[in-house]
């Protein structure tokens, strides 16, 4: 975690809550699922324990990122959650290679809401006290003596507090309940703020398809022990020969806030672009996340002169 | 060559190599008469397709079944758009890969030799 986030996860003071609706659900079904999808993707998701999880990512043939997918086994069931308007590819593409294997996809978006919440660990304002924070894994949340019931899952920014996934059409009643324990809604703001802080990269922004995993600084996702799965070879080679051109990196900008896209000089040569900006300052800086090409690495400062903007590599 | 009045060779067929081979790992396995070979493709490898291959007692209901060089091979009805014309070889020695796959259908094949692309 870099500093920025803990000392904004410290100074709250309540635990925050954020209607994440920039997101995919899919159900998966059948005896035959885990093993398809570690032979698609990434990581390594099989064997994967009940009431455990895994982030992975699907990759082309060309290692390009189709998704990046968090896999959540409910032993009957197994969650994947994909990005916003993403789960159809995601369905289409792990049909592609469902030959005879006992797997079913069900397209579930609508049918839940998922709601995040943030704590500082150290507060005594903490819904879910202590305990909570014994939760490693995704199991059924119980909060305050059974009186919420639904699936809890990892913080979606893997920060302390945890995800409630919730019938959609219950999502009032659960917003009711959070604020009823004190519990604050967290602003689009605030969010996107964490979400750069943490370097979460989202879909047509930093993430496309175009992309792979270890430009967009997926590595934690990726086990380079497992073997074969689509893509393997493309990315075993750019790791294993360093030929990655470019990266994504977490910057503190000075000045004016930057669209998604706006180029990055050094002595008026491209050396790479923003990709999300906060819309929030904190002493006078703002955060993003972007695209710096290698060559440039060791410059560490970049210019959008037409806003007479500073950009650090932080 | 295949002309315009020439239909593809869709055939599988294996080699007098692999046939030996094939018949030294049913009796390894002491299957039943009537077993063979099931061959057939699944998602995953490096290239997106990856080939499968079990000693079988039994054809299932929509097998295609081949009948080569004393051997049966059976191909699920879903694999067999991507096996057809393809000829099953076995390479042996010390640099040998074992069962080898001669497929026109794999435009792009890995390293390995087990994984392609259609």
């Amino acid at each position: 975690m870099n500093s920025f986030v803990s000392e904004y996860i410290n100074s709250m003071v309540l635990p925050q809550m954020f209607n994440v609706d920039a997101i995919g659900l899919i159900r998966l079904k059948g005896t035959d699922g885990l093993d398809l999808l570690n032979r698609l993707s990434t990581n390594l998701v099989f064997p994967l324990e009940e009431y455990s999880w895994c982030d992975t990512v699907l990759t082309s043939e060309k290692g390009r990122i189709i998704d990046v997918l968090r896999v959540c086994n409910f032993g009957e069931f197994i969650f994947l959650r994909t990005s916003k308007s993403r789960e159809k590819i995601v369905i289409d593409w792990i049909e592609k290679y469902n030959f005879d294997e006992d797997v079913e996809l069900e397209l579930v978006t609508a049918d839940f809401a998922l709601l995040s919440i943030f704590q500082n660990p150290d507060s005594d304002g903490s819904i879910f006290g202590h305990s909570f924070e014994a939760l490693e894994f995704c199991r059924e949340f119980q909060i305050t003596k059974n009186e919420f019931t639904g699936i809890y899952l990892p913080n979606i920014l893997n920060l302390a507090g945890g995800d409630l996934l919730v019938k959609a059409s219950e999502i009032d009643y659960w917003k009711g309940k959070l604020i009823h324990s004190d519990v604050q809604e967290m602003k689009n703001e605030s969010f996107d703020l964490l979400r750069i802080m943490q370097k979460f990269p989202i879909w047509d922004k930093e993430l496309s398809d175009q992309i792979n995993p270890l430009e967009a600084g997926l590595e934690k996702f990726i086990n380079f022990e497992k073997g074969c799965y689509i893509g393997q070879e493309v990315i075993a080679r750019l790791d294993t020969y360093d030929k990655l051109k470019k990266k994504l990196y977490f910057v503190e900008i000075i000045g004016e806030y930057l669209e998604f896209g706006t180029k990055l000089l050094v002595d008026d040569n491209y050396a790479g672009e923003i990709t999300s900006c906060s819309s929030i300052e904190i002493n006078n800086k703002r955060f993003g996340l972007a695209y710096i090409y290698k060559k440039y690495l060791d410059v560490k400062e970049f210019l959008v002169p037409s806003l007479n903007t500073v950009v650090q590599i932080s | 060559m295949v002309t315009a009045n020439q239909k593809p060779d869709t055939t599988i067929s294996i080699t007098e190599k692999a046939a030996i081979k094939i018949k030294h790992f049913i009796e390894k396995e002491k299957a039943v008469d009537g077993s063979g070979l099931r061959v057939g493709v699944k998602g995953g490898g490096c290239s997106g397709l990856v080939y499968t291959l079990t000693v079988s007692t039994d054809p299932q209901e929509d097998d295609k079944i081949i009948d080569d060089k004393g051997v049966k091979v059976f191909i699920p009805k879903k694999s067999y758009i991507f096996l057809a014309g393809m000829v099953l070889d076995f390479s042996d020695g010390l640099n040998g890969k074992g069962f080898t796959f001669e497929n026109p259908n794999a435009k792009k094949t890995c390293g390995c030799g087990n994984s392609f692309a259609v």
